[in-house]
């Protein structure tokens, strides 16, 4: 089991223990429904131990959920396949919740994102605002005790099946760039709120517009203050990748796993080929520890920008990874399965999965921030580089 | 090894990281020598020794040494890579230690280990021959027990730091195995021709062996072993060296491309010279968790360790290498002048790469160790 933080006193380890193994006890991962699970999980304060006690959390040091996740996983618990379903709002947006937003809120929305009852997406991006968010125009505008929101979000990740949106809304002027930026709490049921997919490189629809036609949010909904925008969203990246489980992951293994398994079905073992493959394990090796040392660095509430590296090199490598399998399938490479359009969570494994992981690999270095756009922030405010000069 | 010896806390490896640094500073030599590697200075190795105990780190405490563990090891490679620093620590600290310490020879320990820690006797192993192979099966060179004690003679090449040390540490095979014996240099039948090193600032050494007297360190049951875990050890004391020699690459970078201005703007806001430093912490910082990592294997003797000290060592060699020339790059001319430090962290790097195995070699072996 894990070596134990220095970050985390021994006190503090015991009790995070000791409520593991009363939940498991209690509710055995096997025999009990995964909503149930989760529900006594974050009752237990076990959702994020960082947060405050009753809202999910025991108020302890964050790396201290590194220890609850590996213990649950150890178990058989509903672990990461939850948070993959839900991992915006669990990763990211329940951090920015709980550092900006206010107690009320914490207690109507916690909960239920972390049971997976309510499904959260992120409505950033705009079709001229991707990597310069501070460039977005959809409109907040107070009326009475209502923000009315009119404006196009693009490239939002499950917006289909989502019951809440984070917004980010102009509420002061254009010119104003990232001063004028406020974050809300929207319901993505309203029929003012208007969803339409977006089909990406393997015809999957992961994405989709969404559309405001004078949406009507109740001021309550407000997180922050209407100029806190740029706050939250910074938040809300810089959790992305240093998210729950990011310490037991080992995102960029399961990729690997896979293509060794293309590997070892081939007849012949070509050294150039055999090599290439040896070198992806290294690197793998290497990105899981740099993330799980990450995780467990992580003793305060939210991660600073050294996220970006872990972000940088899992979406280089996973590329890389795919790469390798198709090469390595050699002429089965020519074929796919299916482009009809679905949802991702009606995917039926069809045997053409490198194909298809192949292909949608090239999103990694941009979704979340381009790479090009993780160098600036690691060269600006990881070393220390001087700023590009705005013209 | 074993894991018996005191390891500090990890709140003490600060204090104990600027110590280091501050000595190495204190004692770097002036000027990059353009004929030899110059001989070994040996005030300040015997001030490091008697005020630092660097070279006694590992060895046990009944034998003079402050019986420390790998960890802190490391983080002496790490700061004398920073520094690149000329003492021969790879050679006396790095391999020569380990195997003694493995070979479990009391005898042999007890009469080497205590000048080892005060500084008194800088020791090496020679186990390459002259067909470079670092990982042979066999030995030309051999060993044979006479009844007035061991003869040993061939040829050993790339010895590190031979032509300094007062004790050779000499792999050989005899008739009942592969054994390994002590050597002194001064001994008849021994010659030691100094090589004149890319990187001028490890000495390396040819070793002619005649008939040469020679005392058994381990013997066939023990040396093929010890010999084993002594590379493992002193692939990550050089993966260790690499990372603080890649980590001073970095620094000099960044720092410079803070400074220097062209076309009216600090060249560290252009990205194409931004994005190659943001490149350079990624290798780094994958580089430096693949030597931690293991470090603490080979320190826990897990069965994953010779996994982990081949992925730390391929990595790391190419990591220091690539970091060594974008540093020459991002400081244009002045990178490549003879008076600037640039050029010799290239050079310890294209050396350091070889050492011990290149990088392919490794991840040759490694193939076969993962099975694939
Ligand atoms: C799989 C996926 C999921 C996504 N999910 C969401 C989501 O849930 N919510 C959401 O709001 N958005 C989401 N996005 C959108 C994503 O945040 C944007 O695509 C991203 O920020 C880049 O914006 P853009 O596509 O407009 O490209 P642009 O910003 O137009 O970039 C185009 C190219 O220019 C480069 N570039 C731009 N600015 C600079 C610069 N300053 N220096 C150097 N190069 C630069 C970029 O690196 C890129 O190569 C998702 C995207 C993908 C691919």
């Amino acid at each position: 089991m894990a070596t134990v933080s220095t970050a985390a006193s021994d006190p503090d380890m015991r009790r995070v223990v000791t409520l593991v193994e009363e939940l498991l006890r209690e509710f055995p991962p096997a025999t009990t429904d995964t909503t149930e699970f989760l529900k006594a999980q974050f009752d237990r304060g076990l959702a994020w131990v960082q947060f405050p006690a009753g809202r999910g959390g025991l108020g302890l040091p964050r790396n201290l959920q590194v220890t609850v996740q590996e213990l649950l996983s150890a178990a058989g618990a509903p672990t990461m396949d939850h948070y993959l379903g839900n991992a915006l709002g669990v990763g990211m947006i329940a951090p920015a919740l709980v550092r900006h937003g206010r107690p009320d809120q914490w207690d109507a929305y916690l909960r239920p994102m972390f049971c997976g009852e309510e499904i959260w997406c992120q409505l950033f991006s705009e079709p001229a605002a991707g990597s310069d968010l501070s460039a977005l125009r959809t409109r907040a505008v107070l009326d009475g005790d209502d923000w009315v929101i009119n404006g196009q979000k693009i490239w939002t990740t499950a917006a289909h099946r989502a019951g809440r949106g984070l917004l980010m809304a102009r509420t002061g002027d254009l010119e104003s760039r990232h001063r004028g930026l406020a974050a809300f709490v929207v319901d993505m049921r309203d029929p003012r709120v208007d969803v339409r997919p977006l089909r990406q490189i393997d015809g999957s629809a992961h994405l989709n517009e969404v559309y405001f036609d004078d949406l009507r949010v109740p001021a309550a909904d407000l997180i922050g203050a209407p100029d806190e925008g740029w706050q939250v969203a910074i938040t809300i990246m810089m959790n992305e990748r240093v998210s729950i489980g990011g310490g037991s992951a080992g995102e960029g293994s399961q990729a690997l796993a896979e293509v060794v398994e293309v590997w070892r079905r081939r007849e012949d073992r070509d050294p150039v080929m055999r090599d290439r493959l040896v070198q992806l394990a290294i690197k793998t090796r290497a990105a899981d520890l740099l993330n799980r040392k990450a995780a467990r660095d992580l003793a305060v509430d939210n991660p600073g920008p050294e996220g970006s590296l872990a972000k940088l090199i899992y979406s280089q490598l996973k590329q890389g990874v795919y790469e390798f399998g198709m090469d390595a399938l050699d002429s089965e490479a020519l074929l796919f399965g299916s482009y009809a359009f679905h949802h991702p969570e009606d995917h039926v494994p069809d045997g053409f999965e490198i194909q298809r992981h192949y292909l949608f690999a090239r999103g990694d270095s941009i979704g979340g921030g381009t790479s090009e756009v993780m160098r600036n922030v690691i060269g600006e405010r990881v070393l220390g580089l001087p700023k590009e000069p705005r013209p | 090894m074993t894991v018996d010896g005191a390891r500090l806390d990890p709140s003490e490896y600060d204090e104990l990281r600027q110590v280091l640094r501050a000595f190495f500073a204190r004692c770097q030599p002036s000027e990059p020598p353009a004929e030899h590697t110059p001989p070994l200075d040996r005030g300040p190795w015997l001030r490091m020794a008697r005020e630092l105990g660097v070279q006694g780190l590992l060895v046990p405490e009944r034998w003079g040494g402050a019986g420390a563990t790998l960890a802190e090891v490391g983080l002496v490679f790490e700061e004398a890579g920073r520094a690149l620093h000329p003492f021969p620590l790879l050679s006396t600290i790095g391999l020569a230690t380990p195997a003694l310490l493995a070979s479990g020879n009391e005898v042999a320990m007890k009469r080497y280990l205590p000048g080892i820690a005060d500084g008194s006797r800088v020791a090496t192993l020679a186990f390459v021959e002259p067909a470079g192979r670092w990982n042979p099966g066999s030995y030309d060179t051999t060993a044979v027990a006479r009844a007035d004690g061991w003869q040993v003679s061939g040829v050993k090449d790339y010895v590190l730091d031979g032509g300094e040390a007062d004790l050779v540490l000499v792999v050989a095979d005899s008739a009942d195995g592969q054994v390994m014996l002590a050597v002194d240099p001064r001994q008849p039948g021994v010659r030691v021709i100094d090589r004149p090193a890319l990187d001028r600032s490890r000495s390396l050494a040819r070793v002619e062996l005649e008939a040469a007297p020679a005392t058994l360190v381990a013997g066939p049951g023990r040396a093929p072993e010890a010999l084993r875990h002594t590379v493992d050890t002193a692939l990550v004391c050089l993966a260790a060296e690499q990372v603080g020699g890649g980590e001073r690459c970095l620094e000099m970078s960044v720092g410079h491309a803070r400074e220097r201005v062209q076309f009216g703007r600090p060249i560290g806001s252009f990205q194409a010279i931004k994005h190659r430093c943001a490149d350079m912490l990624v290798e780094l910082e994958s580089g430096r968790a693949l030597q931690r990592a293991a470090l603490e294997q080979v320190l826990h003797h897990s069965p994953d360790r010779h996994i982990a000290t081949a992925m730390a060592k391929s990595f790391c060699s190419e990591m220091f290498r690539h970091l060594a020339a974008e540093n020459i790059q991002i400081h244009g001319a002045m990178g490549f002048s003879w008076e600037f430090e640039a050029h010799r962290h290239y050079k310890r790097a294209t050396a350091a790469a070889v050492l011990f195995g290149s990088p392919l070699d490794h991840r040759l072996r490694l193939a076969e160790l993962l099975d694939y």
